[in-house]
């Protein structure tokens, strides 16, 4: 089967012939010609495209239409999808580059211990984003976390596509202390009555005590361990909760005007910044940094955005909300009351300052604590 | 494009001189193959007309077209009625 390479031309004109003699003294070849009425169509080669449309330029004739066939019309499919073909092969090329570099570094497990803590460690040693993969060594990441967080039992770390993820498994709490086997007060108040079935008692009726003090200690045995103290005490406790209210406070108020701006950066780089000064005498600043992971570039785009405040002198009218207030502070007092405490009294205080008011709620409640 | 001619001459010893002015050969009343012509005078659905060395051919029929057109030959398709040559 021949391939044939053609281009389909159709020609509007009166006076047709007289071209078709032009074109045929160049050696045109010239196919598949039908007329029909002023219209004409045929197909010519490739090679030949340049001089007929010169001539039909030059004879004043109308061309309508133009359409390729074979292996030009494929070839000029291409080359106008050359862009896609760049393109296409550019994303790939970047796309393996990118994950060749660490792009996010991600920290897990952790509870007590500071996530932002743990990452700006690494990244104080040179871990950070765009790190070369091959070159990170993470056997070495663990001992260096494992040497200078205590707190870390377990620690992994290990690349996954391109993040940097550590597990971390802290240390249980120490839960002995010094003062095992005693009877430590866990309030403010005064001893009632105490009735000491094993240990030492500390203190007595009537005696004052704070939170942490040793009520019972606990006897030793023959071994040197401690026991655990026993003992019904009795105590009036007292619960206090302080409110301040300032009579004028200064508040910020947006005005609406904000100003962004924006840094591109790449692989450590920067690539772009529109950074200027803050035109705004008094502002919030609000900075949000993402690494786009996927993207055909390994982008870190952080935008800083500006928005204007007004410092405004709010007064408090502490007279007219201080039921309010007293309230408040007694609903906090009795949030410490436990479930078998009996309340006998509840008083408040109220101390008036030159630019504060203060209120004092105190509960007064009867606690049993039996160790036994 | 064959050249039905060269076999001619050569099967049938034809001198040179028949084949210097124009050949046509008509394919069952749908192709007229035409070797000698100068040049297009007409072109329409129901005519076609060529120079010659030595004159003019003209072909009548309905839905002609040039299916092939070089400088000195061209075959024409369609459903030939009428083949003059002035």
């Amino acid at each position: 089967m021949k391939f044939k390479n053609r281009i389909t031309l159709k020609i509007k004109s009166l006076n047709q012939e007289e071209f078709f003699n032009k074109i045929l003294s160049h050696k045109v070849k010239v196919f598949n010609l039908k007329r029909l009425d002023m219209e004409t169509q045929f197909d010519i080669e490739p090679k030949d495209l340049k001089l007929v449309q010169a001539t039909l330029k030059n004879n004043n004739i109308e061309t309508l239409s133009q359409k390729e066939s074979g292996f030009v019309a494929f070839k000029s499919s291409i080359v106008s999808r050359l862009g896609v073909f760049v393109a296409l092969m550019v994303a790939m090329v970047l796309f393996l580059l990118s994950n060749m570099f660490v792009l996010q570094i991600s920290v897990k497990g952790c509870n007590k211990l500071n996530q932002n803590a743990i990452v700006k460690f690494l990244q104080d040693r040179g871990y950070n984003h765009f790190s070369y993969k091959p070159n990170l060594d993470c056997d070495k990441i663990e001992l260096e976390i494992m040497e200078n967080f205590q707190q870390v039992s377990l620690v992994s770390a290990t690349c996954i596509g391109a993040s940097l993820v550590i597990n971390i498994k802290e240390k249980q709490e120490d839960l002995t202390t010094q003062y095992q086997g005693d009877i430590i007060s866990t309030c403010e108040g005064r001893i009632i009555s105490m009735e000491v079935n094993s240990g030492i008692a500390k203190v007595s009726n009537g005696d004052l005590i704070r939170e942490g003090d040793i009520l019972v200690e606990g006897l030793e045995d023959s071994n040197g361990i401690k026991q655990q103290a026993k003992a019904n005490i009795k105590a009036e406790v007292w619960i206090q909760n302080e409110l301040v209210v300032p009579l004028e406070k200064i508040e910020l108020e947006k005005t609406g005007k904000v100003q962004n701006f924006r840094t591109i950066e790449v692989f450590n780089k920067l690539l772009f910044s529109n950074i200027t000064d803050c035109k705004f005498d008094n502002y919030l600043e609000n900075v949000k940094s993402e690494v786009k992971i996927g993207s055909i570039l390994p982008l870190k785009i952080t935008n800083f955005k500006y928005e204007e405040v007004v410092e405004k002198v709010v007064s408090t009218d502490f007279e007219a909300n201080k039921e309010y207030y007293i309230e408040e502070c007694r609903q906090n007092a009795l949030q410490k009351v436990q479930n078998n405490d009996i309340i006998t009294e509840e008083k408040y205080f109220i101390e008036n300052e030159v630019s504060f008011s203060r209120v004092n709620y105190l509960v007064i409640v009867e606690r049993n604590i039996i160790w036994s | 494009m064959f050249n039905y001619f060269s076999e001619l001459k050569k099967n049938f010893n034809i001198p040179d001189k028949f084949f210097d002015s124009y050949n046509i050969v008509n394919v069952g009343g749908n192709l007229v193959y035409i070797e000698g012509q100068k040049g297009l005078i007409a072109l329409r659905e129901d005519l076609v007309s060529f120079k010659l060395k030595n004159g003019v051919v003209e072909i009548k029929g309905s839905g002609l077209k040039l299916k092939d057109l070089t400088p000195d030959t061209v075959a024409v398709q369609g459903k030939i009625y009428k083949i003059e040559v002035f």
